[in-house]
């Protein structure tokens, strides 16, 4: 009480500025609230009140715990128009809060105030009242105790029936100070609460607030339109029903006023529009929020009542603003979302085109602008109406697809003239071609130049990865999760034959050219960004297209390609720092990984019946599962990734997307986990255990090791797969139900034996025993070699490969000396050249077709390994489970036990010899592989010689000696196709060979089980 | 578009089948399984009445308990409110006279009510007769129908009955029409004619 008095005193000192400055600063507030209690009459007690507003700050505390006796008075004086208003003045007072100040004391007051229902309902009602001052500083109050507490506020509003009328009553007042100060606080209380806004939408506030849009110029006005918009947008957010009540009292159609722009806003649109128009897209963006069961009927009604084609052309008019140009393409692709009838829509609009002035397509302005936009976020929005044109459509996809082929007279794969230094006006008007022919590419034709774009520049723009990149994708969305455009794209040619001769050839399709250029990223030093979006490309293509993963394997080196991609050292892009491409080589071999995944998933049984073994062994053996596995975790884990999985695409200019191009959208996130699963599955059926595993898929195999670890009175023969009961065992002479009869009638003997214990017994075992380790040993021998033998391969087919590769590249680089002369050369020496070219790539195929049919028979004798060191494994377990009940042996059938032990001797040295015949066999494949190898040096350095005699020879001048040693170099060809076939004979004889091996491996494996009874 | 807009109020216990009766009545359709209300759901639909078109808004609201002080926001400006209870569950039948203390004590004296007996199509579960309901709803001056959600029967005549009788009341002037917190608001221009006749018609009567 005290400290009123002394906070009054203190506020003298510091000069504070009070509500009544001059009376205000030893304010008897104790004194004053006495007076008011005491006084009988009303008049005593009114003085008293206008006495108390001019306290200062340091009473608040003191005002505020006697705030009951004001709110009787004026509960008890409502009619009281001067008293009401200075009771409210002096509320608002103790309750304002100040910027810098803690407010503790305001709050309080606030809390107090509210924490009676009573207090609101009096407050409330007395917004009956008409006058000005009591109205406006009720307004002022309401938003003072919503700014202090507001959920408070907003349960008290849901507890009292009759508050909201009256609020809502203020924003109907003829006088725009107390409008105006509702629009604020209906602002503030819809912010959150879905009851809330609807019983202010109940109470006609759509239709209210849209009048005062109206009324104050809609788009033309100023601060007051900006909060009606953003109070709709408080009211529609999230809330179905009451989008359902704007919808069906027709307030959707009452926006199209607040996107309408004069020409004049084009070039110069002030900031109170500018506002007025974001607000507005975000309330559009609103009404057809995704999964929102209102939002298919909004986007109709969006689409009828024309606001669809204002967006249009404020996304693709001449509008300045590059902010909004982007928000209006980023809203445009909401609406058409998943809607069949906006998607029709937006294929009929078009639009005049700035040079031709002659009609262009919508689509065909957005591929524009998408592709040659300066500014990432006005490309990445146009992207996004693209994204959801092709979504789940695939008759749009389809369409898109078709004007990928090129009319008669433009070519898609020619490269612009090279420019010589030229008259000014014949560069202008080279550019004004340029500009014609870029009008008249179809959009699909935009896209191909575009994608391409960094192996052939298009005429007149500099290269622009941005450009590429999202050609990338809207291709890619245009194929995705479409068999049909998929196979249409295969089939169809890039260009019309020109002429019949041209037409023989195998024409080249989007597909083939597309691997071309993947192939081609190897020899140039090109941003990683373009293989990322070329391989994305690529998988989504392949996914669930067997035909098209046929069309992949039937590029010879495309396989190869990937497989170097995911070997390809990342340590080397590692140890240069600071190079932000370094980065994304996880993402590049990730992606590879992924592709050769999908093809082992969804390839149909004739390519499999080529390549399926052959793609399995380079999983499993070449790349090996953990590195296949952990390649694609890797990008799973990236940032990029992560990021990208988050949520839905959405309009952020603030976000990474402004500044560089982002690797992932979140459909494509789901698209890679998706496969990723399916991968997974496959990777445990092709991932045979390493050596010393076993097997899972052999059951005979299974039951025996399970029964090993039961008591051996339980033991059951190997070949029957269930277990019987013991009963059966005990009757052990006669097992009538096994199939295999010789082999489990040794085993139950053993067993028999072995219930009678005795030393001799034992020692026999443990001779059987080492014996057992012997040939465990001799095998692990083998199991070495065999090993080595296979690492050896490996490196010889790693060699053949890279020679594969230098190859393939001269005759590429021959390729492009033919080119480089076309018009000095005779029919006849392209004919020979190309004959020799022909010849040339067989060559390459037949030995790449040779390197996968070695790895696989490496692969088969990898798994025979395996086989036989499971076999050993059986046959110790076996062996120390004997050991074991020898122990407590009983010699009753001491004889049996004998003829088991030579039995075993016999197997013994059988299998011995079987292993050193191995050996030697293995030894022979050693050769012979080497032998191949050296074969294939010598034909290697043959061609090359072969390559430098044809690059040698002048190609300027032909004449006889030219011919001449075409002639030469065509004989040397011959010869080494001859050879080559040679080579292929051995290579056939080394797989003889080893089915010679695998025979004798089988044999081996019986010998074995044998001896395992 | 319209000559008059009236708005509606659906309450009610919960489960009697106050959504369905919408859903019913604006979609045509029934739904055996209805999620549970929350707060206030809107439905609209367009009728005819002395040829004139006549456009409802309907709030539905939660007929639970934790709900009714939110549901009390929505009595005053509703020109009609549809009472409903369930002819199997004598409970909800118990209730209305709660039900009817809370609309005359937060609506406008002038709001029109019917007493609605739901689900008639399970006569073999009734619990309340016909006889009861219409008695209860004389004895308080309300309109009585028992309808079925499921089968349709009545759905149309609840909603057209109240209009009919609400436009009744707007005949005999007992309305301020300009006052939207009746629940009573005058259509398009065309229309208005019509309106600004009655509200003469009105003055007159006061007058």
């Amino acid at each position: 009480m005290n400290k009123g008095w002394f906070g009054g005193l203190l506020g003298k000192g510091q000069g504070s500025s009070g509500a009544g400055n001059s009376g205000g600063l030893n304010v008897p507030v104790e004194a004053l609230f006495q007076k008011i209690q005491e006084s009988t009459e009303l008049e005593g007690k009114k003085d008293a009140v206008s006495q108390l507003i001019s306290i200062n700050r340091s009473c608040h505390q003191l005002v505020g715990s006697k705030m009951s006796i004001l709110t009787t008075l004026l509960s008890e004086n409502q009619n009281d128009i001067e008293l009401v208003r200075e009771i409210i003045q002096i509320l608002t007072l103790i309750m304002t809060t100040l910027p810098k100040d803690d407010n503790i004391i305001e709050i309080h007051n606030t809390e107090l105030f509210i924490s009676s229902k009573e207090n609101f309902v009096v407050i409330t009602d007395l917004l009956k009242l008409n006058d000005y001052y009591v109205r406006y500083y009720i307004a002022r109050f309401l938003y003072i105790l919503i700014k202090n507490r507001f959920e408070a506020v907003q349960q008290a509003i849901l507890s009292c029936p009759m508050s909201m009328p009256n609020i809502m009553s203020l924003l109907t007042d003829s006088r725009d100070m107390i409008r105006n100060e509702a629009l604020l606080i209906i602002l503030e209380l819809t912010k959150s609460n879905q009851e809330i806004q609807k019983i202010v939408a109940f109470e006609g506030a759509f239709e209210i607030i849209l009048g005062i849009i109206k009324k104050e110029g809609s788009s033309e006005g100023g601060v007051v339109v900006n909060d009606g918009i953003l109070i709709l947008n408080n009211l529609l957010k999230g809330n179905v029903s009451n989008q359902n009540f704007f919808r069906e009292t027709r307030c959707i159609q009452e926006l199209s006023s607040l996107l309408e722009v004069q020409n004049t806003d084009m070039w110069i649109l002030s900031d109170n529009k500018f506002t007025i128009i974001m607000s507005t897209l975000d309330l559009i963006l609103i009404l057809v929020e995704r999964n929102n069961t209102s939002t298919p009927l909004n986007q109709i009604v969006i689409s009828q009542c024309g606001i669809m084609n204002l967006i249009i052309r404020l996304g693709l008019g001449k509008m300045s603003s590059q902010v909004i140009r982007s928000k209006s393409l980023y809203t445009l692709g909401e609406i058409i979302h998943l809607s069949n009838e906006n998607i029709s829509a937006l294929s009929g609009v078009t639009m005049k085109s700035e040079i031709t002035k002659q009609g262009q397509t919508a689509l065909l302005r957005l591929t524009t602008v998408m592709l040659y936009s300066k500014d990432l976020i006005e490309k990445s929005a146009a992207f996004h109406v693209f994204k959801s044109y092709l979504y789940n459509n695939e008759e749009a996809q389809m369409a898109l697809a078709s004007t990928i082929i090129s009319d008669s007279n433009g070519s898609l794969l020619s490269s612009p003239p090279s420019s010589q230094p030229q008259s000014p006006q014949e560069q202008q008007q080279l550019k004004h071609q340029q500009q014609l022919e870029f009008e008249s590419l179809s959009i699909g034709q935009h896209l191909f130049k575009a994608l391409f774009s960094w192996e052939t520049p298009i005429a007149g723009k500099p290269f622009d990865i941005s450009c590429f990149w999202f050609a990338s994708v809207v291709l890619l969305y245009m194929l995705k999760d479409s068999v049909h455009t998929k196979d249409q794209l295969l089939k169809m040619p890039l260009e019309v034959p020109k002429s019949s001769a041209a037409a023989e050839k195998q024409p080249l399709t989007l597909f083939t050219k597309l691997m071309e250029s993947l192939l081609n990223t190897k020899k140039h030093d090109i941003d990683p960004t373009i293989k990322i979006g070329l391989l994305k490309l690529l998988s989504v293509w392949l996914d669930q297209s067997p035909n098209s993963i046929q069309e992949f394997f039937k590029g010879p080196q495309n396989l190869a390609f990937l497989v170097e991609l995911i070997l390809s050292p990342s340590t080397v892009s590692t140890s240069s720092t600071g190079n932000p491409s370094a980065s994304l080589q996880p993402h590049i071999q990730g992606l590879a990984a992924l592709i050769l995944g999908i093809c082992a998933q969804y390839m149909n049984d004739e390519t499999a019946e080529q390549n399926r073994s052959n793609l399995s062994s380079i999983i499993n053996h070449r790349i090996t599962i953990n590195i296949f596995k952990d390649k694609l975790d890797t990008v799973r884990k990236s940032d990029q990734f992560t990021n990208a999985e988050q949520s839905e695409d959405t309009f952020d200019p603030s976000s990474s997307s402004a500044k560089t191009i982002v690797l992932y959208d979140f459909d494509y996130t789901l698209f890679f986990k998706d496969i990723y699963d399916k991968i997974r599955h496959i990777g445990t059926n092709i991932n045979k255990p390493r050596p010393g595993k076993r097997p899972t898929n052999n059951s005979a195999n299974t039951t025996t090791t399970t029964t090993t670890t039961q008591p051996p009175s339980q033991q059951q023969p190997p070949q029957t797969s269930s277990l019987s009961p013991p009963v059966n065992t005990s009757s052990a002479t006669s097992s009538p139900q096994t199939s295999s009869p010789a082999i489990p009638h040794r085993h139950d003997h053993s067993q028999s034996q072995s219930q009678t214990p005795t030393q001799n017994n034992s020692q026999e075992y443990q001779q059987a025993m080492s014996e057992l380790n012997h040939y465990k040993k001799a095998n692990h021998d083998l199991m070495t070699q065999l090993t080595q033998v296979r690492l050896d391969s490996q490196n010889h087919s790693q060699q053949q490969q890279i020679q594969l590769q230098q190859l393939q590249q001269q005759i590429q680089l021959l390729q492009q000396q033919q080119q480089q002369q076309p018009t000095m050369k005779s029919d006849e020496k392209e004919k020979e050249l190309l004959h020799l070219l022909e010849e040339k790539v067989r060559e390459v195929t037949s030995l790449s077709d040779a390197v996968y049919k070695l790895e696989d028979v490496l692969c088969t004798k990898d798994e025979q390994i395996e086989e036989l060191s499971n076999q050993l494994e059986q046959s110790k377990a076996q062996q120390q489970n004997n050991n074991n009940s020898g122990g407590s042996l009983d010699s009753s059938d001491y004889f049996e036990l004998l003829r088991l032990r030579q039995d075993s001797e016999q197997n013994h040295s059988v299998n011995s010899s079987r292993i050193q015949s191995l050996e030697s066999e293995v030894s022979q494949l050693n050769q012979k592989i080497s032998q191949l190898l050296n074969e294939n040096q010598i034909l290697q350095q043959q061609k090359e010689d072969a390559l430098k005699k044809i690059v040698s020879s002048p190609s300027s001048v032909i004449s006889d000696p030219n011919s001449l040693n075409l002639a030469k170099v065509k004989g040397e060809l011959n010869e080494m196709v001859l050879k080559y076939e040679s080579l292929q004979k051995e290579q056939d004889e080394l797989l003889e060979a080893y089915s010679k091996i695998e025979l004798e491996n089988t044999n081996l494996k019986n010998q074995l089980s044998k001896l395992q009874q | 578009m319209y000559a008059f807009l009236f708005k509606y109020i659906i309450i009610g216990d919960t489960g009697v089948g106050k959504s369905c009766l919408l859903l019913q009545f604006t979609d045509k359709r029934f739904q055996p399984v209805h999620d549970l209300t929350i707060g206030v759901e809107f439905g609209a639909r367009m009728i005819t009445i002395d040829n004139k078109q006549i456009k409802l808004q309907i709030w539905d609201t939660a007929g639970q308990e934790s709900f009714r002080s939110i549901t009390r926001s929505y009595y005053r400006g509703s020109a009609g409110a549809l009472l409903v209870y369930d002819i199997t569950r004598r409970d909800t039948f118990n209730h209305l006279t709660c039900w009817l203390k809370d609309a005359r004590s937060y609506a406008n004296s002038n709001m029109t009510i019917i007493l609605i007996g739901n689900k008639s199509d399970m006569e073999s579960k009734r619990a309340v007769s016909y006889e009861e309901g219409k008695q209860f709803a004389e004895e308080n001056g309300l309109i009585f129908l028992e309808t079925s959600a499921k089968t349709a029967s009545n759905v149309e005549e609840a909603f057209v009955n109240t209009a009919g009788k609400i436009y009744e009341k707007i005949q005999k002037g007992d309305f301020d029409i300009n006052n939207e917190s009746f629940g009573i608001k005058l259509g398009a221009p065309q229309s208005k004619q019509d309106g600004q006749d009655n509200k003469q018609a009105a003055g007159g009567c006061c007058k």
